[in-house]
C-alpha cells in the first residue's frame, strides 16, 4: 500500500502536531526552564520540517500518482486473506495463549501461518504439532521461559 | 598479559565453543536463504543469547554475523539473489561470471576475501578500540551529547539513499524512545496509563518485529510459487585460483578492508553501505573498469573484503561509546544494556577479559569460516531444498516466544506484530528501518546527556563548547549540517561565476 508524498506529508504534519498538543502540559524539571516536553517537542519540529519538505517534492515533480496506490497482493483475494490469517492467527495467540496454554494455541497458530503461506495440509499438520513442542523444549525447558500451561496445567512438567 | 591468558581461558569453554559453531551454522544458514537477513539473524539470535553469560552471548552474535555476510554472497552468486543486503553490491557481477562458468572462481573469492576482510576489520578493532577508550575515558556529557548528534547525523546523512525519508525514520525512532518514566524528571510520557508501557518499549521485541516479522510479512504477500533455479549446480574446487587473484590484487584487498573498517565504525552506515562505497572505489582505481559488470572478479575481491570487515568496524564505536556501528550492533548494544554491561571505556577497566574474549571470536569467527563456508558452498543445493514456505511460519513462531522470552508478557507479542506492521508499511513507502533502530538506541542518551548538560551549563549554551573535545565535536557536526546547503550555495556561487566569464 504505497502512499502519495503528499498524504504522507500531511500524516505527518498531523502526527507532530498531536504529539505537540499531547506534551503540552507536561511539567518543566524543578529547577529547570525545560522539562520532558522538549525532547518530544523537538521532534515534532523536524517531523513537521520533514513533512512539509516531502509535501514540497510532491508538488514539485508534477507527476499524477494515485493517492493510494494498491499494491498486487491487496487486488488478490487469496493473499489478501493470506495476510489477514497471518495477522489474526498472531492476535490469537497473543490473547488465549495464557488460558489454553501453549502447547495448544501455539500448534492452532502455526496451522493457520502455514496454511497462509500456502504449504499443503499434509506438510502442514506435522510441522504444526513437531515444531511447538521443539521451542517448547528449547525456551521451557531449556532456557527457563516460564510458557503458559493454560488448560495443560495438570499435567505440566 | 594475564587478561589475555584469562580470555583464553573464558573461550576455551566447551560450552562457548558449542555456542560459537551453532551460532556459525545458524547465521549460515540464515544468510544463504534469500529473504532472511543477517539482522534478522540477530534478532532471532537475541531471545537465546538472552540468557546465556556476557561472554558466549557477544561471541554467538559475532559469529553469526560474519558467517551470514558472506553466506549471502552463494544465492547472489548462484541464483542472482543476494542472501543478505551486503552482497547486494556485487550480485549481477557475481552472477555473470557464473554465466561464463566460473562459478568456483567468484565463490572461492567471496569466501576467501571475506575471511581475509574480517581479519583486518578485527586487526582495526583491536586496535583503535583500546586507543579510543583512551579518549572516551575523558568524555563528559557535553562530548557524548555531541557524539550521539554526529552519529545521528551521519545515519541519516550518509547512510541513507533518501536522507528525509531516513530522516523521519531516525525521528520516529526517537521518539519511541520517549515512552516511559525514562526522563530526567520522571514524568511518563505516552504510556496512555498503561503499566507495562511505563518501562518504555521493550526494545527486543520490537526489533524481532521490525527486522523479522516484517520480513515474513513480506513473504506471505509475495509470489511465493517462484522456484529458485540454481545456474550452477555442481561447484568444484573453489580454492584454485585464489593465490593468484591474492598476488594479483592485494592493494584492492587491502584497501576494501580499510574501507570497510572505517564505513562500519561510522554508526548507521555497515556491511551494506560498505560495499557499495568499496564496490565503486574498485571501479574507479581498477586498471580495467570497463570490465566491470560482465563478470569480473576484481569488484567482488574487494567489495567482498570491505563487508566482512564493516562488521568487525562496527564493534569500534558500539564498545568504546555505546554507539552502534550499524543496524546489527544497535541489537547488541540493546542487549548489552539489558545485561548491565554497560558499553563505554569502563568495560575496558572493569572486565577487560571479557572485552579480550570477544576480540578472540572476531578472528576466530573469520577463520572457521573458511572451513564451514566451504561446506555451506558445497551443501547449498541441499540448504536450498528447505522450503520456505514452511520456513517462514515456524521463524514467526519462534518470534512469538522469543518477544515473550524477554518479560514473559504477551503485551510484547503484541509490541512485536505492530512494529512489524509497521515496518512493513515504513518499507513499502521507501522509509528504512535501520534509522529507527538507531534512533531507540540513542534516543535515551541523548537526551540524557542533553539535560545533564544543560543542568551543568546553567542556561549557559556557550558551555557545550567550552570543552576542548566538545567544542570541536561541536564545529564537526555543525559542518556536517550546513554542508548540504554549503555544497549548494558553493554550486550556485560557480554557476554564477561562470555565466559572467562567458
Amino acid at each position: 500500500m504505497k502512499l502519495h508524498d503528499g498524504l504522507l506529508a500531511a500524516l505527518l504534519i498531523a502526527f507532530a502536531v498531536a504529539i505537540v498538543l499531547y506534551v503540552r502540559d507536561f511539567p518543566p524539571m524543578p529547577g529547570q526552564t525545560f522539562g520532558p516536553a522538549l525532547f518530544p517537542t523537538l521532534i515534532a519540529v523536524g517531523l513537521i520540517f520533514s513533512g512539509v519538505l516531502l509535501g514540497f517534492g510532491s508538488l514539485r515533480s508534477g507527476r499524477r500518482l494515485p493517492v493510494i496506490e494498491l499494491d498486487a497482493w491487496v487486488r488478490s483475494p487469496r493473499l489478501l486473506f493470506d495476510f489477514f490469517l497471518a495477522l489474526g492467527a498472531a492476535l490469537f495467540y497473543i490473547v488465549f495463549s495464557e488460558a489454553l496454554g501453549y502447547l495448544i494455541a501455539a500448534p492452532l497458530a502455526l496451522l493457520a501461518f502455514l496454511l497462509a503461506t500456502g504449504t499443503r495440509l499434509i506438510v502442514a499438520v506435522p510441522v504444526a504439532l513437531l515444531v511447538p513442542v521443539l521451542i517448547h523444549y528449547i525456551f521451557y525447558t531449556l532456557l527457563k521461559v516460564p510458557l503458559p500451561w493454560g488448560l495443560l496445567t495438570d499435567y505440566a512438567w | 598479559m594475564e587478561n589475555l591468558a584469562l580470555a583464553f581461558s573464558l573461550l576455551a569453554d566447551p560450552y562457548v565453543l558449542a555456542v560459537i559453531l551453532a551460532a556459525s551454522l545458524f547465521g549460515l544458514f540464515v544468510g544463504a536463504i534469500p529473504g532472511l537477513t543477517a539482522t534478522m539473524a540477530t534478532a532471532l539470535l537475541v531471545p537465546v543469547t538472552f540468557f546465556m553469560p556476557p561472554v558466549p552471548a557477544v561471541a554467538a552474535i559475532v559469529s553469526c554475523t560474519a558467517m551470514a555476510i558472506f553466506s549471502g554472497d552463494i544465492p547472489g552468486a548462484l541464483l542472482r539473489m543476494p542472501g543478505t543486503p551486503a552482497s547486494a553490491a556485487y550480485t549481477d557481477e557475481a552472477y555473470a561470471m557464473t554465466k561464463k562458468g566460473q562459478a568456483e572462481l567468484v565463490l572461492g573469492a567471496g569466501l576467501v576475501f571475506s575471511a581475509v576482510g574480517g581479519i583486518v576489520g578485527s586487526l582495526v578493532l583491536v586496535t583503535a578500540a583500546p586507543m579510543l577508550a583512551e579518549v572516551a575515558l575523558k568524555f563528559s556529557s557535553f562530548e557524548y551529547f555531541w557524539l550521539v548528534l554526529l552519529g545521528l547525523t551521519c545515519a541519516v546523512f550518509i547512510a541513507s539513499d533518501r536522507p528525509l525519508r531516513g530522516f523521519v525514520a531516525l525521528l520516529l525512532g526517537l521518539l519511541l524512545s520517549t515512552v516511559g518514566l525514562n526522563n530526567p524528571a520522571a514524568h511518563p510520557r505516552f504510556t496512555f496509563g498503561s503499566d507495562a508501557l511505563l518501562g518504555g518499549i521493550s526494545f527486543i521485541p520490537m526489533m524481532i518485529g521490525m527486522f523479522a516479522v516484517s520480513e515474513v510479512l513480506r513473504f506471505v504477500v509475495s509470489d511465493r510459487q517462484r522456484a529458485l533455479t540454481l545456474a550452477q549446480e555442481k561447484i568444484g574446487n573453489v580454492f584454485k585460483g585464489q593465490w593468484t587473484l591474492i598476488r594479483r590484487y592485494p592493494l584492492a584487498l587491502l584497501r576494501g578492508s580499510g574501507v570497510g573498517a572505517l564505513i562500519g565504525a561510522l554508526p548507521g552506515a555497515g556491511a551494506d553501505i560498505a560495499a557499495w562505497i568499496s564496490y565503486a572505489i574498485s571501479k574507479k582505481f581498477s586498471r580495467t573498469p570497463e570490465k566491470f559488470g560482465t563478470g569480473h572478479v576484481e569488484g567482488v575481491v574487494e567489495s567482498g573484503a570491505a563487508n566482512n570487515s564493516a562488521l568487525s568496524g562496527a564493534w569500534i564505536p558500539a564498545l568504546v561509546f555505546g554507539i552502534p556501528g550499524d543496524s546489527i550492533t544497535a541489537i547488541a548494544i540493546g542487549v548489552l544494556y539489558l545485561k548491565g554491561m554497560n558499553p563505554g571505556p569502563t568495560i575496558f577497566l572493569n572486565h577487560p577479559e571479557n572485552i579480550y574474549a570477544v576480540f578472540i571470536v572476531f578472528f576466530l569467527a573469520n577463520v572457521l569460516m573458511i572451513p564451514l563456508g566451504l561446506m555451506a558452498i558445497k551443501l547449498y543445493k541441499q540448504i536450498l531444498r528447505v522450503p520456505r514456505r514452511v520456513l517462514m511460519p515456524v521463524i514467526l513462531s519462534f518470534c512469538m516466544v522469543g518477544a515473550f522470552a524477554i518479560n514473559n508478557t504477551a503485551f510484547d507479542i503484541g509490541v512485536m506484530l505492530t512494529a512489524g506492521v509497521i515496518a512493513f508499511f515504513m518499507e513499502r513507502n521507501g522509509f528504512p528501518i535501520a534509522p529507527v533502530i538507531l534512533g531507540v538506541v540513542l534516543g535515551g542518551m541523548f537526551e540524557e546527556n542533553f539535560a545533564n548538560s544543560m543542568i551543568k551549563a546553567e542556561g549557559n549554551w556557550l558551555a557545550f563548547f567550552e570543552r576542548p573535545i566538545a567544542g570541536t565535536l561541536g564545529v564537526v557536526t555543525l559542518l556536517v549540517w550546513l554542508s548540504p546547503l554549503a555544497l549548494g550555495w558553493w554550486r550556485g556561487v560557480r554557476s554564477i561565476l561562470y555565466s559572467r566569464r562567458l
